[in-house]
């Protein structure tokens, strides 16, 4: 039974983010913080946007013999998912501050269980520097460092995980492309004898300006369709992994599966049949992987809780962020 | 506690974990830079709906229920969503300004967000703020925080006070205890008692004697009680006579014509005017309907023809001038007995109060509706009061009292009420805003009570009625206990 405990994981992680975070955040001690309006009505979006549509040259004819039909594995492996957010919690004068967190979550036999780290506050300004697991990169405008540094935080617990574990199935949320994961974590992953693949929620994949999955409708789940030799080159030469589209069950509306791009035909079929065994597959998504975007998701209430805890322990005055397209437009600034 | 929104006499105040405030609490809300203040009343609790609550709530419910693991907080932040998850809403009821000490009903200003501080305000501070019961206290019960209330003697004087609430929940209790208190101060109280629950309060629980025992009398009618035709006299007769027993204007007038013929040569006796009424010469049926109404009075208990045997309302109340109770215990006697025995001592009650042979005097009166005519309803709150009667309702049905009595009420002490339409009843006459009432009658529990009106400055104050060491006999009768 997979056992993750969070002290290896304190250390094996790159950089100490809890030092980072202490260091960046005492900068704004007694600063104000202009915060956003949370209005009951602003959905919760946090998550790293990394993907959108991909066009694909058209489906060849015999796409009976291009789709893999599933069968589920019921051979318990460890499903592990993994999932980030970050927040942006309020604007000072020299920079922007962000919470951030990340969750992983595992089936063992029984039950879900998971490990939740942070959140993490940072004040970014203009002189710093996203940190990267090999290099730094610096960065010009501190609203930047928004998606960079969530990927840093994801990259590091990705690390974490490929080398923590051993013979699970590793999924990461979004795609396996250069900027959301590193070759290194996969042949880590894959020396521990881990399959890593990726789930993408928003990944529309068209041809002709019609959404693939209509085409497939016919096919009873669970299939997959390797879609990536049809993909344009320059979108291709981005990815790490095998792509695929995929429909785990038939409630599922269809998602594209990134798969390491070193296994093997064998490998990919038997990964995804344990996936489907092991796991529960609510419309079609993982379990591990929901639960890992709920967990690390910020709601409203810890923004607020996270701008309370500042003014209360690093003395931050906090101030509501005056909207210019509210006090030009009144309630026309929305549109 | 911060000022969060006022709006009309309400006030929302926002509450964090760990400032311990209830329903029925009184909070100041001092703005240091105006220097005034705003006394409210705290009257619901609420949670606060803050965005992002559901989401926390039900990743909360899945993470409890169905996933285990490890939270890496380093922040705590844990501690500030829980914090704010428990921060409540406070609405309250102004109920008066404090304008340079002193106490205003001016509420029209605005207290400031930002340099106002919000704090509770213990009862003992809030007493001594609205100078309640201070020249001459009885002591009611305490407070919440263990203060005790004391209120004036003096705003019970010339008022007119209801006790109300659901059976069992200690009404009779606390009429007890004000009206001990009264003849503390040399009151004399007259009691309508309809069980026989305050026959015993010269003895202590023990069964001994109390200090009260001298200041005493249980009058029961029929035993110790008697009052002769011609004692009860012309003007109360024609009142029982008309208003209890039904008697027409025209037989009433034929009755006193024999009533004024027998008084010349003979003793005013049961005897003497039905002989008289026999030999007159009065249409049959007026001479039957006077002699039925007669039969009545005479086997009431309270008539009778025997002088020795008459007891003068004025001798007893002479002897409680200095302070004491006259009793009336009305538990054994029929309904109409009932009606009879009351229209008479209200009547005489009125002419002893007239020639100023008593002061004044308190009246208390159970279950009211029992026994008081419709039209007394009107006389008691009017012009009763301005003879010197001052009135105490106790009730548990809170629609048996009309609504006039409850627009000149002086002071209402209510008892927990469940029932929406007695609560509505009161609410809707009270004075007091039908939210604190609804709200706050509610949630008492039996034995504490709601005080609204002058007793307290009309402040709403909730307190615990306290005990009373004496043979009360209040109690509702079980079976199995």
């Amino acid at each position: 039974m997979l056992k993750l405990e969070f002290k290896d994981f304190m250390e094996d992680f790159p950089v100490n983010l809890l030092d980072l975070s202490f260091k960046s955040v005492s900068k704004v001690r007694g600063k104000v913080l202009e915060v956003y309006d949370t209005s009951p009505t602003d959905g919760i979006q946090n998550h790293f946007i990394e993907d959108g549509i991909l066009n694909i040259k058209n489906l060849p004819i015999n796409i009976d013999d291009r789709l893999i039909k599933l069968k589920p594995l019921n051979s318990y492996t460890p499903i592990i998912g993994l999932d980030t957010s970050h927040r942006r919690i309020g604007v000072t004068r020299d920079g922007v501050v962000y919470a951030f967190r990340g969750a992983i979550v595992w089936k063992d036999i029984y039950t879900y269980r998971y490990i939740r780290y942070g959140p993490f506050i940072f004040h970014f300004t203009c002189l710093d520097k996203v940190f990267g697991r090999n290099k730094s990169t610096p960065v010009n405008n501190p609203l930047d460092f928004e998606h960079r540094f969530q990927n840093t935080v994801e990259k590091s617990l990705q690390w974490y995980i490929a080398q923590a574990v051993s013979n699970s199935i590793i999924i990461f949320d979004g795609c396996l492309s250069n900027q959301s994961t590193d070759p290194e974590i996969l042949d880590l992953a894959r020396k521990k004898g881990n399959k890593v693949l990726a789930i993408s929620k928003k990944s529309k994949i068209y041809i002709d300006d019609e959404n693939v999955l209509l085409r497939l409708k016919k096919f009873q789940p669970p299939w997959m369709l390797r879609v990536d030799d049809l993909l344009p080159k320059n979108i291709s030469s981005t990815i790490l992994g095998q792509v695929f589209l995929a429909k785990f069950s038939s409630e599922s509306i269809g998602f594209r599966v990134d798969i390491d791009s070193r296994l093997c035909f064998e490998d990919i079929v038997n990964s995804i049949g344990k996936l489907i065994g092991n796991d529960i597959l609510s419309q079609g998504y993982p379990e591990t992987l929901r639960l890992a975007h709920i967990l690390s998701t910020f709601t409203k209430i810890e923004v607020l809780g996270i701008q309370r805890l500042m003014t209360k322990k690093f003395g931050v005055k906090v101030e509501k962020l005056q909207s210019t397209r509210k006090m030009l437009f009144g309630p026309f600034a929305k549109w | 506690m911060r000022l969060f929104r006022k709006e009309g006499e309400t006030v929302e105040i926002l509450c964090f974990p760990g400032e311990e405030v209830s329903k029925g609490d009184y909070l100041m809300v001092e703005d240091a830079k105006s220097r005034k203040s705003l006394l409210v009343q705290v009257i619901d609790i609420q949670f606060i709906n803050f965005p992002g609550l559901i989401e926390e709530l039900v990743r909360e419910e899945i993470t409890e229920t169905s996933v285990f693991g490890d939270n890496f907080d380093p922040l705590n932040l844990e501690s500030q969503i829980t914090l704010l998850k428990d921060v409540r809403l406070l609405v309250c009821k102004i109920r008066c300004s404090i304008i340079g000490g002193i106490i205003s009903l001016d509420i029209s200003w605005l207290p400031s967000r930002i340099y106002s501080r919000v704090y509770r305000v213990n009862f003992s501070e809030l007493f001594k703020l609205l100078r309640i019961g201070l020249k001459r206290p009885i002591k009611i019960g305490f407070t919440k925080d263990g203060s005790e209330l004391k209120v004036d003697a003096n705003d019970l004087d010339g008022g007119l006070s209801i006790i109300i609430g659901r059976k069992g929940t200690g009404k009779s209790h606390l009429s007890k205890l004000l009206m001990l208190g009264l003849v503390e101060y040399g009151a004399p109280c007259i009691v309508f008692d309809v069980n026989g629950e305050y026959t015993n309060l010269g003895f202590y629980k023990n069964g001994e004697k109390n200090k009260y025992y001298s200041r005493i009398f249980v009058l029961e009618p029929g035993r110790n009680f008697k009052v002769t035709l011609d004692y009860a006299g012309k003007n109360v007769l024609s009142n029982i006579l008309c208003y209890i027993l039904g008697l027409t204007e025209l037989s009433l007038r034929e009755f006193f014509r024999v009533w004024d013929e027998v008084k010349k040569t003979k003793r005013l006796t049961f005897r003497n005017i039905l002989e008289a009424l026999r030999f007159s010469t009065i249409n049959d049926r007026v001479k039957e309907a006077i002699i039925s109404r007669l039969y009545t009075l005479e086997h009431s208990r309270l008539f009778t023809d025997n002088d020795y045997e008459l007891l003068k309302l004025e001798d007893v109340l002479i002897k409680i001038s200095g302070g004491g109770v006259v009793i009336l215990n009305l538990s054994r006697i029929s309904a109409l007995e009932r009606k009879i025995v009351v229209e008479f001592i209200l009547g005489k009650l009125v002419e002893l109060l007239k020639k100023w042979v008593v002061r004044a005097i308190f009246l208390f009166a159970e279950e009211a509706h029992l026994y008081l005519r419709e039209t007394y309803w009107d006389d008691i709150v009017t012009r009763m009061r301005h003879l010197g009667i001052f009135t105490f309702f106790i009730t548990n049905q809170p629609a048996s009292i009309h609504e006039d009595v409850y627009r000149q009420v002086d002071s209402v002490f209510l008892f927990n009420f469940k029932n929406e339409n007695d609560l509505n009843m009161v609410s809707k006459v009270a004075k007091i805003d039908s939210e604190t009432m609804k709200s706050i009658a509610c949630s008492l529990e039996p034995h504490y009570c709601l005080i609204i009106g002058q007793v307290t400055r009309e402040v709403p104050l909730v307190v615990k009625v306290k005990e009373l060491d004496v043979k009360t006999m209040g109690e509702t009768r079980n079976f199995f206990n």
